[in-house]
């Protein structure tokens, strides 16, 4: 019955943040998945995050991060909460954009490598408590005051490598709007984004699921420092996870043109 | 020796050739101010440009240069490409050579070869605003054509 209502409300409030205010404009920077979408080209962001994870036990997490992209269409992130080291790497290759629209899409690869030694569930926990890794598609589309991002992609275990069906998949839908400002006027505004994203894993040997809701606000300044809080918790959670409800806040700081130039583009690159 | 190859036709052709004197671009692709940054940063960092006007709701944006003689309408183009996003139109005020446009005639602009498309003739006021029609902006292979 509780299930049945968080997913109703769930439903209701996505539904809200596709189709309300037509003056509300679409944000796609989310908190918990990345959009298609790339950092821009010789860029750096500079990120921090802490984050509680509450359940059966009581964990706490830092997380330090520096991410970069090369160029246009690819990027990278590595970081590190002290107990693990993750690598991320997205390379969009299709984008198709119009005026205050885009359809874009990109291929994604995650490795996580930890030192801790916490009790294994049947789920794979992506916090680094684990070393695991990933890889999967993303899908995002911007439409005026739509942004949507869809991924999937296969997650394993690194340990269960070898073994058939030890794997799972990995999936994430978010949703985002603008809340304020209704109109833009300079770059020195404060920005304030409403997120709503649902992050779920499913084994493909059927012996865990879940399938958590991640609301989230994100203030932005200057056009170029985020502060992000969320908050996820299980909508579905057929895992013995020992943590399940997570509480985080975080902030980036976004450094353009930081990487030295690369040669002009050709002409079958444009795209 | 591809830009020295470069430099000279754009030396030797000086003479005939139009001379930008402002670009305005609309971007497409991008809803935000953090995106809109980004263009104006990439375009903002550009050595030829001396100044980025933005209009963030309208994502346009009023470029004015140094030097007429020193702008690479394919650096300007390449910014907005590297900031993560695409350009939805591109015009140009240049002061040109001729008094007169005639269709598929060819016009010499920042050395590059373009070609008018317009109904007939048009007399060239100048400076004169015009419109790059292909959404590569600038000639690959193919005609590439200006318009009022």
């Amino acid at each position: 019955m509780l299930f049945k209502n968080k997913l109703f409300v769930s439903i209701f409030c996505m539904l809200g943040l596709c189709f309300s205010n037509l003056k509300l404009n679409a944000q796609e920077l989310y908190v918990s998945a990345e959009p298609a979408s790339t950092m821009p080209a010789r860029s750096i962001i500079i990120k921090q995050a802490y984050s509680t994870m509450t359940g059966e036990k009581t964990l706490h997490n830092f997380n330090s991060q520096l991410q970069f992209s090369l160029n246009k269409k690819w990027m990278a992130h590595i970081g590190t909460n002290y107990k693990s080291w993750d690598f991320y790497t997205q390379y969009r290759f299709f984008s198709k954009d119009a005026l205050y629209e885009h359809l874009r899409m990109a291929l994604y690869f995650k490795s996580i490598q930890s030192s801790s030694t916490a009790i294994p569930t049947n789920a794979i926990l992506l916090d680094g408590e684990e070393s695991v890794i990933q890889g999967g598609f993303i899908i995002t589309q911007l439409k005026h005051k739509w942004a949507s991002s869809l991924s999937v992609g296969p997650i394993v275990k690194r340990e269960s490598l070898s073994s058939n069906g030890a794997g799972g998949l990995q999936y994430s839908f978010s949703n985002g709007v603008l809340l304020y400002p209704t109109s833009y006027t300079s770059y020195g505004q404060t920005n304030v984004n409403l997120y709503l994203e649902l992050i779920g894993q499913s084994l493909f040997s059927g012996k865990a699921h879940y399938v958590d809701i991640a609301p989230a606000i994100q203030f932005i300044f200057n056009s170029q420092a985020k502060l992000n809080l969320s908050y996820r918790l299980p909508l579905v959670n057929q895992t013995n996870r020992a943590t399940y409800n997570t509480a985080s806040i975080s902030w980036d700081y976004l450094f353009f043109n930081a990487l030295p130039k690369r040669r002009p583009l050709k002409s079958k690159e444009i795209n | 020796m591809r830009y020295l190859i470069i430099g000279l036709f754009f030396f030797l052709s000086s003479s005939a050739t139009a001379q930008v004197q402002s670009v305005e671009l609309v971007a497409s692709g991008l809803t935000c101010s953090m995106c809109s940054k980004a263009i104006f940063k990439s375009l903002s960092a550009l050595d030829f440009v001396s100044n980025v006007k933005v209009d963030i709701e309208k994502s346009s944006y009023i470029l004015a240069f140094k030097s007429p003689n020193e702008v690479k309408i394919e650096q300007i183009r390449d910014a907005v490409y590297d900031a993560g996003f695409a350009i939805e139109t591109m015009q140009l005020t240049a002061n040109f050579p001729s008094a007169k446009a005639v269709t598929d005639e060819t016009v010499s602009l920042n050395g590059y070869q373009f070609k008018w498309k317009l109904l007939g003739s048009k007399n060239i006021s100048s400076p004169q605003k015009v419109t790059i029609v292909n959404k590569e902006i600038l000639p690959t292979e193919g005609v590439y054509y200006l318009k009022f």
